[in-house]
Parts: C-alpha cells; sequence; structure tokens
C-alpha cells in the first residue's frame, strides 16, 4: 500500500510545526506536557508525568518493555492495570518475555550484531525474487539464536546445536529436512553431513561472510570471534612492519608466521579460520556450491595458510570442535550478557557496568545458560530502568524502524508495503537504513540521533498510518483499534464530549499519559482538530490529521 | 548530544528543553536531592565471581572400521573409472541442443567453442539460466596429432526442459586423449570440478545422476602395442554414498604390471573422511616413476591408515582397476 495522503494530514504537518503551538510543546519527550500530572500513573497531578526521581515510571517501563520485548505499545488492559496498581508493572514486563512476540524482536535485535538480514544475495538462486530468499537466508542463524534463547535452551546450543531453523523457502534450496507441506520458521537438520555446530554450521552465517581463498576465512574468523566472544580483531592495534614486501606472498606468509606484528593477531586467528574451509565456496554464486557444506575442502589450509585447526593455543579437529571450544570459552558467556546488556540499553558497556555484568552471568551460570533470566534481570534491573545517563540509563531509547512499523501496525493496522516489500524492512525498494536502521552491508549500525530522512520517514508513516486508521476504524467500527469513542460526525460546538474522551484515550493509549478533560493538552488537540475541519469540512480527515501528530510525538520516536 | 536535538532543530521552533539526562544538567534527580540508586544487580564485592566451566556431552570416538576404509578406497576408484568428461561433454550439450530455439539462448560459436548465456524461456517453455561454453571432438588429427577426444566446459546455470528433467551445473571439464600418428603411446589428461546434476531417464547409470562434487585433475598413458598403462590423480570427489561421502586423492600414481614390477601399490596419501568428520589417511609407498626403485615388502597392495596419531593398521583395497584397462580409463 502506497502513500496516498489527504491534503488535510499534510497541512497538519504544517499546522504543528507552527511556532509556539502547544502541540510543539507536546512533541518533547521528557519535557512537560502539563503542569500536573502523576509521577507513579503519567495522570494529570502536576509534576513530570514519565520519571519518578532518576528512574523511569512504571508507566514508562511498561511502554518501553513491551516495545523491547514484543514491538508493540502496551495494551489499554496493560495500561490500566499499572494505572490502577503500578506496582503490577514488574509482573507484566517479565511475563512479555512469554509472548511469542519476543523471539521475532530477537531477531531484530541481534541482527544488530550478527548483520545477516541483508537484501544482497550472492548467490544466484533460481528464483525470480531474490529479495525475498534473501531476508529468510540472513535470518537463519537469528532465528536459531532465537529459539534458544526463547525456548529456554542452553546458551551453548547456539555454538553446539545439532539444527537449524528454516522456513518453507530455505527448504526448496538447502540440503534440509524441511517438511513437506509446513509452512514457517522450523527446527530442520541439514542433511549434507555437515558438523553440528549451530550458527558456525549455518548456510545463512558464511553466505553472509565470504572468503576469497587469499583471505582463507580469517574475515569469517574474526566474526565468530566478533559476535561470539566480543573480540573484534580489528579493534587492535597493529605495530605494521613496512618493510614486509606485501606483493611477495612468500613473504607475506613467512611474516603471518614470524613477523610479531603480524603474530599478534594471526597466530590466533588462522587457526580459527582453518575450521571454516568446509565453507569454502570456488563459486559462491553456484546454489549447489554455496548451498552445500563441502568436506572434500576441509583440509585446504594444509595448502593455503599451512595452519593447522586450533583454538587458542589448543589443538582442535573439527567445526565441532570449534563450536565446543567457544562454547567452553568463558569470554563466551561474558559475551552473551554484554551483549543482551548492549542492545536492551542501546549504548555500549563501560567499566562502570562491570558489577551489573557480573550479576547478570552469576544469574547466567545459575540459570543453567539460559538467556531469559538473563533478560528478566535486566529489565528488572536499574540500569534498564534509569532515566539518567548519569547512573548507567539510557534516559530515551530511538525507536529502531523495525518497532516504529511493528508498533503502528498493532496500532492502526496499517503497514508501509509497496511492490509486496515491507518498506521498512529493505533497503533495494525500501527505506530500512534511511528510517535509521542497517542494511548489514554498507550500514552496520543503527543510526545514533533522528536525522531529517528518518524523521521524514516517521512524519509520513504516521500521516499514512493515521489515514489508515480513520478509514478501517469507519469502515468496521465493531473492530475499531483507536477509535472507539466517535463516530466521525461529532463537531466541537455542537457535541466535544465524545471527542475529548477519545482525545484522552488516543493519549492514553499511545504514551500511557492521562489529561483532564478541561486540560490545556486535550484543548489543543480540538484546536487543531477545527483547524483541520475547517479546510475541507471533513471529520474523518481532521481525524487523521490529529492522530498523525499524536502518532509523530517523540514518545514514539523515543520510549 | 541529546539525541532529541535534530529532531528539535527539525521542527525549528522554540520549544521546552527536553528533561536533562545527563549528569551535567539540572533538575530531576537533582532537584529531588535523591542519591543515584544503588546498583541492585552488583554481587558483595568481597565474593568472586564463580567460575565458569562448561562440560561438553561425552561422546566416545570410534575410528572408522578398517574394512571400511578399504570399501572406501575402492569405491572411490570405481567411481574415477566412471567420471568421464567427455560423456559430461556430449551429455551437456545434446540437452542444450535439443531445448533451445533461436530466441534461448543466445548462443554464438567463438573460436573452436559454443558459447550460450540466457535467463529466457524458449517457445516450448524450456528454461535457459546462466551461461556455458563448450566444445567436444573426437576423432580428431590436428597436424601428426590424433586426438581420441578433446574437450572442455566451463560454467554456471541450469536448462530446464518442459518435460521436467534439467541439468544443473556449475565448474567444467578439460579433457584429451592423443597419440603422434604412427606411435602406440596414448595420453590423456582431465580435470573435471564441480557439480552436474542430470535428471531424467537418459541421466540413470550416468554418474551426472549421482550429485557427486568433484576436484580430479588426472592423466593417463597406455602403450597400444605394449599394453602398459599408468594413472595419475589428484584432487577429491565428495557425495558418495557408500562407505564414505567423501575421499581425497594426494598424488596418487599407479602402473600395471607391464609398466612396474610394483603395480599393487600405489603412491600417494587417500584420505577418507569418517561419519565424525575425522580424516583417516592411507599412506601408500608404490612408486612416483614407473622406474623407481621400492623396496619390495612395500609393494603388498596395502597402506598405513592413520587417525590423528593413531595408527589404526594396514588397509588393502584391490585398486586393480585403476590400472587394468585396455584403451582409456573411463571406457
Amino acid at each position: 500500500m502506497g502513500l496516498r495522503l489527504p491534503r488535510v494530514v499534510l497541512t497538519a504537518t504544517l499546522l504543528l510545526a507552527s511556532c509556539g503551538d502547544p502541540q510543539v510543546q507536546g512533541l518533547t519527550p521528557g519535557g512537560s506536557l502539563s503542569e500536573d500530572s502523576d509521577p507513579g500513573t503519567g495522570a494529570d497531578t502536576g509534576t513530570d508525568p514519565v520519571e519518578v526521581g532518576e528512574q523511569l515510571s512504571p508507566m514508562r517501563l511498561l511502554f518501553r518493555a513491551s516495545l523491547d520485548l514484543r514491538g508493540v505499545r502496551p495494551s489499554l488492559d496493560e495500561i490500566e492495570a499499572v494505572r490502577a496498581d503500578p506496582e503490577t508493572v514488574d509482573a507484566l514486563i517479565v511475563g512479555f518475555l512469554d509472548d511469542p512476540r519476543f523471539a521475532e524482536r530477537l531477531v531484530y535485535l541481534y541482527d544488530e550484531r550478527f548483520q545477516t538480514r541483508t537484501d544482497v544475495l550472492v548467490v544466484r538462486y533460481d528464483t525470480d525474487d531474490p529479495l525475498s530468499l534473501a531476508k529468510p537466508i540472513g535470518e537463519e542463524p537469528l532465528r536459531v539464536l532465537a529459539q534458544v534463547i526463547s525456548q529456554d535452551l542452553a546458551y551453548t546450543e547456539l555454538v553446539t546445536a545439532d539444527w537449524t531453523m528454516a522456513n518453507e523457502k530455505l527448504g526448496t534450496i538447502w540440503p534440509i529436512d524441511y517438511p513437506e507441506g509446513e509452512t514457517g520458521w522450523q527446527v530442520v537438520q541439514y542433511t549434507d553431513h555437515r558438523p553440528s555446530a549451530g550458527v558456525l554450521s549455518s548456510n545463512g552465517l558464511w553466505d553472509r561472510y565470504g572468503s576469497t581463498e587469499s583471505n582463507a576465512n580469517r574475515g569469517r574468523a574474526n566474526t565468530l570471534s566478533r559476535i561470539l566472544l566480543c573480540s573484534d580483531y580489528l579493534d587492535r592495534s597493529i605495530e605494521f612492519d613496512r618493510d614486509v614486501e606485501l606483493l611477495d606472498e612468500e613473504a607475506v606468509r613467512d611474516a603471518l608466521h614470524n613477523n610479531p606484528g603480524c603474530v599478534a593477531c594471526h597466530a590466533t586467528l588462522d587457526p580459527l579460520a582453518s575450521h571454516l574451509w568446509g565453507f569454502y565456496f570456488v563459486n559462491q554464486t553456484s546454489p549447489l556450491d554455496a548451498g552445500a557444506y563441502h568436506p572434500e575442502r576441509e583440509l585446504f589450509w594444509e595448502d593455503t595458510t599451512g595452519t593447522a585447526p586450533g583454538y587458542f593455543g589448543e589443538p582442535t579437529l573439527t567445526l565441532d570442535d570449534l563450536g565446543e571450544q567457544v562454547a567452553g570459552d568463558s569470554r563466551f558467556v561474558e559475551c552473551a550478557v554484554s551483549t543482551a546488556f548492549e542492545l536492551m540499553l542501546q549504548r555500549r558497556h563501560g567499566i562502570d557496568d562491570l558489577d551489573t555484568l557480573t550479576a547478570l552471568r552469576e544469574t547466567l551460570l545459575a540459570e543453567d545458560l539460559r538467556m531469559r533470566p538473563v533478560f528478566a534481570e535486566l529489565i528488572g534491573g536499574s540500569h534498564y530502568r534509569s532515566a539518567d545517563e548519569a547512573t548507567g540509563g539510557t534516559p530515551w531509547k530511538i525507536t529502531r524502524p523495525d518497532v516504529l512499523a511493528s508498533q503502528l501496525e498493532d496500532l492502526t493496522g496499517y503497514r508501509f508495503t509497496a511492490q509486496g516489500r515491507d518498506m521498512l524492512d529493505n533497503d533495494t525498494v525500501g527505506l530500512r537504513s534511511l528510517a535509521g536502521g542497517m542494511d548489514g552491508t554498507y550500514v552496520t549500525v543503527p543510526a545514533a540521533e533522528i536525522n531529517t530522512m528518518s524523521w521524514l520517514v516517521v512524519e509520513r508513516m504516521a500521516q499514512a498510518a493515521a489515514s489508515y486508521a480513520v478509514t478501517s476504524d469507519l469502515a468496521n467500527p465493531e473492530a475499531a483499534r483507536l477509535f472507539t469513542e466517535v463516530d466521525f460526525t461529532e463537531h466541537p460546538d455542537a457535541d466535544p464530549d465524545p471527542m475529548i474522551a477519545q482525545l484522552q484515550l488516543l493519549h492514553l493509549r499511545l504514551t500511557g499519559t492521562e489529561h483532564a478533560a478541561d486540560s490545556e493538552v486535550i484543548a489543543a488537540d480540538l484546536t487543531l482538530w477545527s483547524e483541520l475541519y475547517a479546510i475541507d469540512e471533513d471529520p474523518e480527515a481532521a481525524w487523521a490529521g490529529v492522530l498523525s501528530v499524536r502518532l509523530r510525538d517523540p514518545e514514539v520516536l523515543f520510549y | 548530544m541529546s539525541p532529541l536535538l535534530p529532531l528539535l532543530s527539525l521542527l525549528a521552533c522554540q520549544t521546552p528543553a527536553p528533561a536533562p539526562t545527563s549528569s551535567s544538567g539540572s533538575g530531576g534527580s537533582a532537584d529531588s536531592g535523591e542519591e543515584p540508586p544503588v546498583e541492585d544487580t552488583a554481587p558483595p564485592s568481597d565474593d568472586l565471581p564463580t567460575e565458569y566451566t562448561y562440560v561438553p556431552e561425552e561422546v566416545e570416538l570410534e575410528p572408522m572400521d578398517l574394512d571400511a576404509v578399504e570399501a572406501a578406497i575402492e569405491e572411490v576408484a570405481a567411481v574415477y573409472l566412471l567420471l568421464d568428461p567427455l560423456e559430461l561433454t556430449a551429455s551437456f550439450q545434446a540437452f542444450r541442443d535439443t531445448h533451445a530455439d533461436a530466441d534461448c539462448p543466445i548462443i554464438e560459436d567463438r573460436d573452436l567453442s559454443t558459447y550460450w548465456q540466457g535467463d529466457c524461456t524458449t517457445a516450448d517453455g524450456a528454461e535457459f539460466l546462466g551461461y556455458a561454453y563448450s566444445r567436444a571432438d573426437t576423432d580428431l588429427t590436428v597436424g601428426d596429432q590424433i586426438y581420441d577426444d578433446i574437450g572442455e566446459l566451463a560454467g554456471i546455470g541450469k536448462i530446464a526442459a518442459p518435460d521436467g528433467t534439467d541439468f544443473e551445473f556449475w565448474g567444467g571439464s578439460t579433457h584429451r586423449t592423443f597419440r603422434s600418428e604412427g606411435s602406440g603411446d596414448l595420453r590423456g589428461s582431465a580435470y573435471l570440478f564441480g557439480q552436474m546434476i542430470w535428471t531424467g531417464p537418459s541421466a540413470e547409470d550416468t554418474w551426472m545422476d549421482d550429485g557427486l562434487i568433484v576436484d580430479l585433475i588426472s592423466s593417463t598413458a597406455t602403450d597400444l602395442d605394449l599394453g602398459t598403462t599408468e594413472v595419475h590423480i589428484n584432487g577429491s570427489i565428495s557425495g558418495l554414498t557408500g562407505a564414505t561421502t567423501t575421499v581425497l586423492l594426494d598424488d596418487v600414481s599407479m602402473y600395471g604390471p607391464e609398466r612396474s614390477r610394483c603395480h599393487l601399490e600405489p603412491a600417494g596419501q587417500i584420505s577418507v573422511r569418517d561419519p565424525n568428520g575425522l580424516w583417516v589417511v592411507v599412506d601408500f609407498h608404490g612408486p612416483i616413476e614407473a622406474d623407481d626403485a621400492i623396496y619390495e615388502p612395500d609393494c603388498d597392495g596395502c597402506g598405513r591408515a592413520w587417525w590423528g596419531d593413531e595408527d589404526l593398521g594396514l588397509v588393502c583395497p584391490d585398486l586393480s582397476p585403476l590400472w587394468d584397462w585396455e584403451r582409456r580409463p573411463w571406457d
């Protein structure tokens, strides 16, 4: 569905931007929405509605956790529950970890580390729609991780499992036992006798991270070290010997084994890389070659680097051994908790976080290496709940494109698609990177700030979603998602009460904030509605305009 | 910088400042006079972190049975004799010519080879995707050289026929078998790499029906008058379905009894991948050159099998098919 916007909705943007408009004041997260709000519930009683001291208010915590763990805003019932008893928030948000949407969120969340959800499909599969194949291929390792975490499996399964995840599309292109006639993501096994090493044995990971013969899988080795051990060789300082003749292959090979500047990394990197020759593809574009594991190439290291497989000084033989070695590495569990911490807080950990990370590590060990208790502890901890950078919190998290799309769909039923594509989930025809996301190839970290393009995407998304919500709620009032208090015939002069109730409900649903009927914010909304109505005397367009403004609230962009 | 600032500047309005979020700000926590919350997940400082120990699942790996190693080596010798690049090129070209039409794919003759490329469907519904160039000649005389066969194939792609059969491939081959006019010294060479999967009734009983992944370079020589034979093989065959999936052949050479007294024993190394993904490496000590002097006990046809550092004993495969042929090993 494209972006076809009524003139009134576009006008709302202009009205919104008019300086001094109280709507603009309402668009500042953390700012004063009114003079009177309740610190515990966000109700209008006089202080900042979103913070209690330096901690998030229970309501904001509810919204943050719901968006993080489910990709949607909390339901009205959940909001009402926290309004009635703020202490219920703890049980509610821990319950989000049992929500089926949690696994889906993990796929997107951890892609910030795996970077496999790319549009790039090097292999020429027999398909008219390469993009629709690139997505599940890139998601394979992420789905394994999501399965491990959401199903309470030991985290070591990530690198030792003899199974993988696949959907029906992968079932047609890879040597796996995907059940015939089934659809969706399923636990399957490869049938080409490849080693059992979890994501280390997955096509999806090594399709994304290929290797040339001269690179000899070193880039891949660093990838596994970066993702699984949080140790990126590229972060190391290098004292490079300028006397090495780089055009002389023998000289380079000798330097890799004997030159101190080279050995510092290659002494451990190259033995890791030597495990991965079974995924070396002679012809990376061939589905036959790149879709299969190649045992006949496992020993290519003998004729290339000459470095036998090994794990930081420990001799190993197979990829299974590598998985076991990673699983047994203390850095693996430390990396597991620091990664979860950083992804959930949207920031790197620092020295001040070590006590927290140690505690999370203790939890992981005490809970049989299950990660869900770690997530539970994370969202129950002071860092996650802090609204203050000075105490290790993330005052406002940026809404990533996937969360923007999923919450708007949940709120309004609208999903931005074009040419059959989810426009916030690809870059070939979509807007993922422009919306502040990453493409995994050229943009490998999400935007740290809202920028011109991401703001424009949000604006258009809000306008389209608002129009969609009005149209669909009007057409099907029994199943209305947002407009439950009006039937689009009301006017502020004649029948203001249902409109006020509707506006109050919108605020509550979108931000958990309760505004009094005679509050400044509600009055401003009604004024905006009237100004929009005056353009075409179209109440539906006026409501769409008001909703589009509310959907651009900074508390939608940040949470 | 606060992430809000760019947004606010976009709005280009004077808006109230966001709530202070850094330690340098005022309001919020500072106004409250409260201390920052104590980290509630930190362990007592005098406790050392629990040591991480991972106990892998105990798996007792058994070495591959020597009979299975022997069977695998004999199987790969038999498969090698089936791997005829001439058959590949001829079959491929016939399949191409049967299903191509004037518009699909684009076909050109370049030098001695025929080249095609396409991503198209013929009027009859055959689909061509990819490209290939190929050549296959038999009984060709060039100067005083007589070629029993000469050809090549290289490409990647798929031809899908309307009847549901198809030919999917990547890789290629080069091959030639030739002698000088008036000489009985017939020499051959073949390089075969990649994977060629041909489906349908015509493919039955050919090696292209088996899904093998091949990377082999080999040479042969025979004196038609004296009946001598020799073969040299380097490379790998994967996708086997017998005692193993994969065998590597490193500098394997064999000579027939008319060429060497050590005809039972190959030179080189043959590695067999066991079900655990480990390799059983068998060392043979036959002659590298036909007239190499070999200690006679080493000519017994048996090689020592190694599993890592473990000596598994001797395996004695019957590799006579590698030299017991008359004209071409793949006839």
